[in-house]
């Protein structure tokens, strides 16, 4: 892949967002991987996929609105040793097609990637029918199966690049919509199964976030520093593997809160796996808050409005932190 | 080996392998497909018995993965593994089980046994053959209850769109599935000759446990020179070549008693 990420290049691809971001990074993935197919289930515009159609065209299938089959299709290319991507929108790949997932990805470990475009709210005024609400939940129940969750449009290119070389059975999780806020500026190192730091004041409170949620969890860090409270933000682009010897390691500093946050449910994403390694490390004493989306079907309306309204917004997840140290300091 | 002693002797080993196992088997199944089964592997199929050496060649997918034990026993047969890994049939941990599971080095293409799934793998492979300008062929093997599942229908669009002229399906007619009579479950007035037609495909109508019709429709397959993919419908009996259990739902998944095996195992 060629491709670079400076301040100029991350405002373009912030500006175009998420999904048209992908398109482009799978674009210049089929320009270098002769192997490299894209598949989609009639959500190939929506995919960003419209520049690669016209100069690859053979380098993209449309399998129709047929989500079952097109997980079976993308695990019949792989064993003929092609690189696949296949996209839909999140709840189609994560309920619809989940047991033809189950079979091929995680069960018979077939090296297909999937992405789950538009995931959480992105989708606005769609509705819940088109939200992807439970997606880590479901994909972190499916064994061998790696979930990459990026958290800007520049980190989109890298988990492509990454899952490229990788080629292992993974879902991408798409998280923001258009001007999906900026976290990475410049080049950086990823790592699978590794935490990246963004943001470090001091470690009052630890703050896991992942996708849309790590610009969020910057500011609010930022605003909490203001105020006295120091702040960790750790990026978990990749929610497995998990990376959990860094987190052991920094829960033996002893913050007096850890956060999640996710565009997800508030039961079975990110913070439920948080609190599942905290049981591990017997750690339990350790208060943790999670941020997340309340377990019911959501309104509707425009992207930032629902994360204001939900309480996602860097303001919101200030308030939440500070509240909750008021209570448990 | 001959076919027609292939078949005699694969029949044979199911029952045995069967009951030597202890456990309970699909033998209806296992037994309506095996004519199509035996023909495929002794005549058609060009793959090497260890299918991990090379992804260039034909592949075989049981997509009514229940019907496992008649493809495990054509495969000791073909010698694709030997006696002992068979002896493991439903044995604590082993990998020979009432579905298969992947095993490239014992020549099992893929996991089966969630119905639908197989045709849908078999359309992307056959794709990814084309794709990759290769004349390797891709055979399939669907149950008539099969069909009830919705994947079926996406996989026969996506066959027939992509003109998927290298994928052979064997559908198994057989009239049954686990309620009873497919009649009874869901009758769609065997309009699978409609169905598929409609839809784009190449239709051979044949007897499915006449090894003569099975021979000559598999050879009209490898010489087709339009673009369809082709499906030979099959007309099976459930149970075929075991009197008692022809027709008898009673043996879509049963075990077969010690008194029971001495009757019938002179077939």
């Amino acid at each position: 892949m060629n491709y670079e990420i400076s301040k100029r290049q991350a405002k373009l691809w912030s500006r175009i967002g998420a999904r048209a971001s992908f398109g482009q990074a799978i674009l210049e993935l089929a320009n270098t991987d002769d192997n490299m197919i894209a598949i989609s289930a009639d959500l190939g515009r929506s995919s960003g996929f419209g520049t690669l159609v016209a100069k690859h065209p053979n380098k993209f299938i449309n399998a129709g609105i047929a989500e079952q089959n097109m997980i079976g299709v993308s695990a019949g290319f792989s064993k003929l040793g092609y690189n696949v991507y296949a996209t839909s929108f999140a709840p189609f790949l994560s309920y619809r097609a989940s047991e033809m997932i189950r079979m091929n990805l995680s069960y018979m470990k077939l090296p297909v990637n999937i992405v789950g475009l538009a995931s959480g709210l992105a989708l606005g005024f769609l509705g819940n029918s088109h939200f992807g609400l439970e997606d880590i939940s479901i994909f972190r129940t499916f064994p061998d199966i790696n979930i990459f969750s990026p958290a800007d449009c520049s980190e989109i290119f890298k988990i492509v690049e990454l899952t490229s070389k990788l080629r292992e059975p993974s879902y991408i999780r798409l998280t923001g919509g258009v001007n999906f806020p900026i976290v990475y500026e410049e080049d950086y190192d990823i790592k699978l199964g590794k935490f990246n730091s963004v943001f470090s004041s001091g470690d009052d409170v630890h703050i896991y976030a992942t996708g849309s949620m790590v610009y969020h969890c910057k500011e609010a860090a930022k605003l909490l520093a203001d105020v006295g409270i120091n702040c960790k933000v750790f990026n978990v682009h990749t929610i497995r593997p998990f990376d959990s010897n860094s987190f052991s390691q920094n829960c033996s500093k002893s913050p007096k809160l850890v956060v999640t946050a996710e565009e997800h449910f508030i039961s079975g994403g990110l913070g439920s796996l948080v609190l599942e390694e905290l049981h591990k490390l017997k750690r339990l004493n350790l208060s943790l808050l999670k941020i997340g989306l309340p377990n019911k079907y959501l309104q509707s309306g425009e992207y930032e409005f629902l994360l204001k309204k939900y309480e996602l917004d860097s303001m919101s997840i200030f308030n939440s932190i500070k509240n909750e140290l008021n209570i448990s300091v | 080996m001959n076919t027609s002693n292939l078949i005699k002797k694969a029949r044979k080993d199911i029952i045995k392998f069967g009951f030597e196992s202890g456990g309970s088997s699909h033998y209806g199944g296992a037994l309506s497909m095996l004519d199509f089964l035996c023909v495929l592997y002794n005549e058609f199929l060009i793959q090497p018995k260890d299918l991990s050496k090379t992804s260039n060649r034909d592949y075989f997918i049981l997509s009514k993965g229940h019907s496992a034990l008649g493809l495990y026993s054509v495969l000791f047969n073909k010698n694709y593994f030997d006696e002992d890994y068979f002896k493991t049939y439903l044995q604590n941990e082993t990998d020979l089980i009432a579905h298969p599971i992947q095993n490239l080095k014992k020549g099992i293409e893929s996991s089966n046994g969630s119905l639908g799934q197989g045709i849908s793998m078999s359309t992307g492979i056959a794709h990814a053959l084309l794709n990759k300008g290769l004349d390797n062929k891709v055979y399939c093997v669907v149950g008539d209850g099969e069909c009830n599942e919705g994947i079926v229908y996406e996989a026969l669009n996506y066959a027939s769109h992509y003109k998927l002229k290298n994928l052979c399906v064997f559908l198994d007619l057989n009239g049954f599935q686990n309620d009873g009579s497919s009649k009874d479950v869901l009758d769609i007035g065997l309009k699978y000759k409609k169905i598929f037609e409609s839809i784009g495909w190449e239709i051979n109508f044949i007897k499915g446990n006449n090894e003569d019709e099975i021979r000559k429709s598999l050879s009209i397959f490898n010489m087709q020179v339009n673009e369809k993919p082709f499906v030979i419908i099959g007309e099976t009996t459930k149970g075929c070549g075991v009197d008692v259990m022809e027709n008898n739902n009673e043996w879509h998944h049963n075990k077969i008693s010690k008194s029971f095996y001495e009757q019938i195992k002179s077939l």
